[in-house]
């Protein structure tokens, strides 16, 4: 699901929803690479990281077809840098201004990220201005179909983050994939999607996934029925103690036999009997001849025992 | 600077890393030992060095980076460190006469409403721009540490304002390096120092994050120290990696060892 939700199949605000253990950047520029390649016109509000550091890793046809607004330069207008874009032109007419510079055709708005723009600017304000976008491009004439925006999850109270929910169309909330899953070069993670479709169906559903080099996503299946973690407990918190030893805890049954094959000191076999009965040749022997000025001592040293 | 430290992080000074944002996060133990290393560690790697020293005097540090073999005064007389010494400067701030002319204290914001630390940031900015004389490698700005300006009643917005002036400055135009000190604890429910720390967490690329021992202080064990290496996600996604080892301090060096492996056990 999250592959067709990439292709493009819901339109609307999409939020990713990240976390410092595991970075939504990766998904979030596959949503850039996959919208680029589908023709459409990519406008990029980027905030937190350097045009450059956006742009590494895309393909060329891709990063020609971005349209960049650099927030990250001077967002407070500090500096007094000519171009750029600051954050109190974050407003549905300020963005819209910014369009005319794309194709008239399908667009995506991409905010990397939500979370810049929500700690500089008012809840409400933020919401009303996702809301406006769509509807003051189209009297401009521009149709976007999409908003992707980055979350950071842990940056924000939770009744804050659950209304930023219910105003999406779908949620990513990306955490790292447990351990067994997928081979160890492809940082797998796990995706919990929620997708509202039409205005009363909801879908729930976990997806494992990856994101390889040119941010191509590949999938690597769902969780088992039944293993699925609740919201609370954090993946691969209990650490297996048995996980990293030096020694090995279980026997194999080659071990297990060669281990029965060693006699142990106590038993008694009859080539133990014969070996302690048996005077070896060539062995010595010691012969004891008190000599005159030993001083036997004729008294029983035990006597004083029976006291 | 601590040698064994250097071969954990893969550093030397011969060859110091650009456009990097280090995190040093401290939990329920004191990690400026690590602050110490890393401003002797860049005065050795011949980078011009602006450090915003809000916690301790200029004595307090010249005399710790003395036994680390450094001397601040005579870094400090070539021109490679600028040394902004907090104590000082909000002292000048709160009772000194305003001075008309020149450029404003960096800590002038105590005296206003703390609503943002642009001065500050332009102090960095001058001082690690670089001149047409001096020759030294890239710049590198130093905190000590952010956790102190919220004290000091500024939002945790402005701080984390600043840090995206100084990244935007330091690692992204000038290629250089920033390294800054918070205290975090988990059950402090100190919101506003927890966004700070998050937020900064995001935007680094290595974070040391010493913490006490679980199981209260112990002569030969000093804590622990988590490197998180996070995963770039400029080619494709990574996973972060995270390497766990406990310290001991000595008088002038830091011992690093595998969890379990003190020399006072084994």
């Amino acid at each position: 699901m999250l592959g067709e939700l990439v292709a493009g199949s819901v339109g609307g605000l999409v939020l990713i929803q990240d976390s410092a253990a595991c970075e939504g950047h990766s998904l979030l520029k596959t949503f850039v690479a996959a919208s680029a390649r589908r023709g459409e016109s990519v406008h990029v509000f980027g905030f937190e990281i350097p045009e450059e550091e956006f742009q590494a890793g895309l393909d060329p046809h891709v990063t020609a077809q971005l349209l960049y607004q650099d927030g990250f330069i001077d967002p407070l207008r500090w500096t007094g840098q000519a171009g750029g874009f600051g954050v109190e032109e974050f407003s549905g007419r300020g963005v819209a201004g910014c369009l005319t510079r794309g194709s008239a055709g399908p667009g995506t708005i991409v905010l990397d990220s939500l979370s810049w723009i929500l700690l500089h600017q008012p809840l409400p304000a933020v919401c009303q201005t996702l809301e406006q976008i769509p509807r003051v491009a189209a009297d401009a004439g521009w149709h976007v179909t999409r908003i992707v925006a980055l979350l950071h999850g842990d940056l924000h109270p939770s009744g804050l983050l659950e209304m930023l929910r219910s105003l999406a169309q779908a949620v990513v909330v990306v955490r790292p994939a447990p351990e067994a899953v997928g081979s160890t070069g492809d940082a797998p993670r796990q995706a919990s999607l929620l997708l509202h479709k039409g205005k009363r169906k909801v879908l729930k559903k976990e997806e494992y996934f990856t994101i390889l080099a040119g941010f191509t996503l590949k999938t690597l299946g769902e969780p088992a029925r039944g293993a699925l973690p609740d919201e609370d407990a954090e993946p691969c918190s209990v650490a297996d103690p048995a996980a990293n030893l030096t020694f090995n805890l279980r026997l194999s049954d080659a071990e297990r036999q060669a281990r029965e094959g060693v006699p142990l000191p106590f038993h008694f076999s009859a080539q133990k009997k014969s070996s302690l009965l048996q005077m070896p040749a060539g062995m010595g022997k010691i012969y004891y001849e008190p000599d005159a000025a030993d001083d036997p001592d004729e008294e029983d040293p035990d006597d004083d025992l029976d006291v | 600077m601590f040698v064994e430290l250097n071969e954990l992080l893969n550093a030397s000074p011969e060859r110091p890393e650009e456009g990097k944002f280090t995190l040093l996060r401290d939990t329920k133990t004191d990690g400026s030992f690590l602050v110490h290393h890393f401003l002797s560690f860049y005065l050795k790697a011949g980078c011009k060095v602006c450090f915003v020293a809000l916690l301790q005097s200029f004595r307090h540090y010249n005399i710790v980076a003395q036994k680390l073999g450094v001397s601040l005064t005579a870094a400090k007389e070539r021109g490679q460190l600028v040394f902004l010494e907090g104590l000082k400067s909000c002292f000048d701030v709160l009772f000194g006469e305003e001075q008309q002319d020149g450029p404003p204290n960096p800590l002038q914001f105590m005296r206003e409403d703390g609503s943002n630390l642009k001065t500050m940031y332009e102090f960095v900015h001058t001082s690690l721009m670089p001149s047409g004389s001096d020759s030294w490698k890239c710049p590198v700005l130093l905190v000590d540490d952010l956790s102190v300006l919220l004290s000091l009643g500024v939002r945790p917005v402005a701080v984390l304002d600043f840090i995206h002036y100084c990244r935007v400055t330091v690692c992204s135009q000038l290629k250089g390096n920033i390294v800054a000190l918070v205290h975090s604890s988990e059950d402090s429910e100190d919101e506003e120092n927890e966004l700070v720390v998050n937020s900064l967490c995001h935007q680094s690329n290595l974070i040391l994050w010493v913490e006490g021992l679980a199981t209260g202080f112990c002569k030969d064990v000093h804590g622990q120290l988590k490197i998180i290496q996070k995963g770039s996600s400029e080619l494709k996604a990574e996973r972060n990696l995270l390497r766990i080892y406990q310290y001991k301090i000595q008088d002038k060096n830091v011992t690093f060892f595998a969890r379990g492996m003190s020399a006072a056990v084994l």
